[in-house]
């Protein structure tokens, strides 16, 4: 119990940490979000527009002002509108948020489907020439940059073979099927990244418990190979993995940036660059609060789901 | 039919393998996409309108979308002239005195008819003096809206402006009903809004009450916001959109080259330098000479622009008969010993250490200000370049946080008076402005211009301002930027406005047809 208080403090001290800092650096940034908003295309805005919308946009008052109003909203929830358009932040972020989450649980199914069988099968036929294979896939898929897989996956599916479009986004209640399609390419270019990790790390931890004693003392009971594998350890090897996936799926949220950008998948990470460009406070305030969240949410979920796969991890 | 026979091919590839999915993952069948042929367009913007106020400023994207759902007075033929639009006809009375006439057929989408008093509620929206419209400044000069009849209007200015009727042709001086207000609009454009799918697409379909005989010609427009270039290109060419905005140079050749897409495009948008006059070493008006004699446009050209550009080095008018550049012959060309000799003549022959401010967010800017520096280097100008994102340039460029800058705009209309916007001096600050700039002289010409109905005494006028500009060099302009869109060849009957118009050149999308 003290545990969990504990943790929740911590959270909360975070969550009131990251509101403060996100709100002073962007503060702080150059770049009136008046001016930027009548500022597109070259156009000079009259002094006299600028300060009338900042007047509508409450930025004419003082910062003090500003923040303690800004703290008041989110403890009741209310994450304000948006400069751009006056629609409502929160609204907006339960719009996007699943899509992001979407594309990064399906990336991470991808990764898993292909990166634990294969590194089973590296560890099984350790220097054999499946593991050279798979060994320089992963080196390959670590070091290129996903833009250029994204790229070069439209250039491919897109453009030479036509199967699924460049890009873009329809709801699943619209087109189950062609939500699907529009969901592949993005979600494989995160994968691509992502296999390696997986893959690495099942076969780094299977072979390091393949030495154990214990394994050699369930072969010496009779247990059949697939067994002693599976039950034992592919088991065991699962722990590490899933604290590095996991990790990994908290970076992703903020880090599926360029993948939206390049597919047009209008999710959070989109979001957030939009806003920071245009100075739109309350969203990029909005996001960072709820991407911070989860991150802790995430975090915390890792560490009991530790506990359940490795017995000897057990909070009380 | 090669588009045809290829966007064929693509959709049944794209349902083979829907199908395979379907079958494989025991999913609902779907639609792949939109038929072949079909008469809604697809269109590629370039971001996602922040907006769709229809008297901010907010963007060429919006203003795409907002010139669907909006029109106003007057707006632009195809040639870029002006054109009678909810006003069926209008004439100048006196030089101060415009009297207009409102279409019998015009209608809001709520089905109420444009009238006189409709007008003067959007026109008095607009110069309110607490309005943030992007033509409030424009409008200050009108004494009043005079409404003589149910769709009779007059309008009297303060003083004559040959330029007025270019601002009631502009897509920000729009009419709404007097029935509505912020943020919801009613107007009486060709398209009504359909959908909106915020930060990601924007669908209109066509008003069937619009007053001009078989327009709009697409049944709807699907607006689709692709920041990313290269995605709008790959889109374009794959068939998932009709028309994309904003194709960079490099892309040219290919889309020319295509075999199911085009290029349409029109020289608009120019490129220029700003100085800061009232702050640093550029305060000089010997080094500014200095730099007019060091820039090679031809380079910026190659560099930066895949040599489709126009270099010029004259005031930034488009094709007018008020203006005519060869009426002032003495002008700084590219003359890098000329300019190591002005700097020695100035005191800084031994090395300069100057601020060059531009962005790395528009390629296009960024490319320019790295080919300035190198020229600068080559007559011994010591260049710091800053490349900070759009936000913090606009923020450091209407301070004054720059010696020298690098900017890229259009101006609002195809008259010589849009020069005022870059060189009157008393406006507030600007980073499309040289900081500090004020010329008695030039603001007096200025205003004679804008006054002037003759074309032979504004060419005068405006040679004599180009003359001063000159000699004073606030400003050096570069080059005329190609506005260019991407089309497929499917599509019939788009093509941009010319010259500074180019930005409005969503008002052709009302006339496309689909093959």
């Amino acid at each position: 119990m003290n545990y969990v208080v504990r943790r929740g403090a911590t959270a909360i001290a975070t969550l009131f940490a990251v509101a403060s800092l996100i709100f002073l650096l962007l503060h702080l940034v150059p770049g009136d979000p008046a001016e930027i908003l009548l500022s597109s295309g070259g156009i000079a805005p009259s002094k006299e527009s600028v300060e009338a919308l900042r007047v509508n946009l409450g930025l004419d008052k003082p910062l003090l002002e500003q923040y303690i109003t800004y703290l008041g909203n989110i403890t009741t929830g209310n994450l304000g509108t948006s400069f751009q358009d006056g629609a409502p932040i929160g609204d907006e972020i339960v719009k996007r948020l699943p899509r992001t989450l979407e594309l990064i649980l399906a990336a991470t199914f991808i990764s898993v489907l292909v990166g634990m069988p294969a590194g089973v099968a590296a560890a099984l036929r350790r220097g054999g020439v499946i593991d050279g294979l798979c060994s320089s896939l992963a080196s390959f898929g670590l070091s290129v940059p996903v833009f250029v897989t994204g790229t070069l996956l439209i250039l491919l599916f897109s453009q030479i073979l036509r199967l699924v479009p460049a890009g873009g986004y329809v709801g699943f209640a619209d087109n189950p099927a062609q939500h699907i399609v529009y969901l592949l390419l993005p979600a494989v270019s995160i994968a691509v990244g992502l296999i390696p990790v997986v893959f690495r790390m099942v076969r780094t931890s299977i072979l390091e418990f393949l030495e154990k004693e214990w394994v050699r003392t369930a072969r010496a009971k009779g247990l059949d190979e697939p067994r002693v594998l599976l039950l034992h350890v592919v088991r065991n090897s699962l722990s590490p993995v899933v604290t590095v996936l996991g990790l990994h799926m908290g970076t992703l949220l903020g880090g599926t940036v360029l993948v939206e950008y390049v597919f047009n998948w209008p999710g959070l990470s989109g979001m957030l660059v939009q806003a920071v460009e245009q100075r739109d406070y309350p969203a990029v305030q909005g996001i960072v609060l709820v991407i911070c969240l989860l991150f802790v949410l995430i975090n915390l979920g890792v560490d009991l789901l530790y506990g359940m796969l490795d017995p000897r991890v057990r909070y009380k | 039919m090669i588009a045809k026979d290829s966007r064929r091919g693509f959709s049944f590839s794209r349902r083979g393998f829907l199908g395979a999915l379907v079958i494989a993952g025991g999913l609902p069948v779907g639609i792949a996409r939109a038929a072949a042929g079909a008469k809604p367009v697809r269109f590629g913007l370039s971001s996602f309108p922040p907006n769709l106020h229809p008297f901010e400023y907010t963007g060429t994207a919006s203003l795409t979308v907002k010139l669907m759902l909006y029109r106003g007075l007057l707006s632009y033929a195809p040639d870029g002239t002006l054109r009678p639009e909810l006003a069926q006809e209008w004439r100048q009375v006196d030089p101060v005195t415009y009297e207009f006439v409102l279409r019998e057929n015009a209608r809001f989408h709520d089905g109420t008819p444009v009238l006189a008093e409709d007008v003067k509620y959007s026109f008095e929206l607009i110069a309110d003096e607490k309005s943030t419209a992007h033509l409030r400044k424009d409008f200050q000069i009108v004494k009043t809206f005079e409404v003589f009849g149910e769709r009779s209007l007059r309008i009297v200015l303060k003083q004559p402006s040959v330029t007025f009727p270019q601002v009631l042709a502009a897509g920000y001086a729009v009419v709404v009903s007097r029935r509505s207000a912020a943020p919801n609009f009613i107007g009486a454009g060709p398209f009504t809004l359909d959908n909106v799918e915020r930060g990601s697409s924007v669908t209109v379909k066509a008003f069937p009450e619009f007053f001009r005989a078989g327009v709009p010609g697409p049944s709807a427009i699907h607006f689709i916001a692709m920041p990313d270039e290269s995605l709008r290109i790959a889109a374009l060419e794959s068939g998932d959109v009709d028309i994309i905005e904003y194709v960079s140079t490099q892309y040219f050749d290919r889309l020319k080259n295509g075999a199911d897409v085009g290029l349409e495009s029109a020289n608009g948008p120019f490129m220029y330098l700003l100085f800061n006059v009232q702050e640093g070493p550029f305060t000089d008006p010997r080094l500014r000479h200095a730099v007019a004699c060091g820039i090679d446009r031809n380079a910026v050209n190659a560099a930066a622009f895949s040599g489709v550009g126009t270099p010029f080095d004259h005031l930034p008018v488009p094709p007018s008969p008020a203006y005519d550049a060869a009426l002032v012959s003495e002008r700084f060309g590219y003359d890098p010993a000329r300019a190591k000799a002005l700097l020695a003549e100035a005191g800084v022959g031994g090395g300069l250490v100057i601020e060059l401010l531009s962005t790395s967010q528009y390629a296009q800017h960024n490319d320019t200000a790295l080919v300035i520096q190198q020229n600068l280097a080559e007559i011994g100008i010591n260049a710091n370049l800053s490349l900070p994102d759009w936000a913090t340039r606009v923020s450091r460029g209407n301070r004054g946080q720059y010696h020298l800058a690098v900017q890229g705009t259009a101006g609002a209309f195809n008259d010589p008076d849009a020069v005022s916007a870059y060189i009157e001096g008393g406006q507030v600050p600007s980073y499309t402005r040289p900081f500090g700039y004020n010329n008695a002289r030039v603001n007096e010409l200025l205003s004679a211009g804008r006054q002037e109905m003759d074309n032979a005494k504004r060419q005068k006028i405006y040679a004599e301002i180009d003359g001063l500009i000159v000699q004073d060099a606030p400003l050096l302009s570069l080059l005329w930027r190609p506005q260019a869109y991407g089309v497929r060849r499917s599509i019939r009957n788009f093509a941009p406005l010319p010259g500074f118009l180019s930005f409005q050149s969503a008002l052709r999308l009302e006339d496309v047809t689909s093959a």
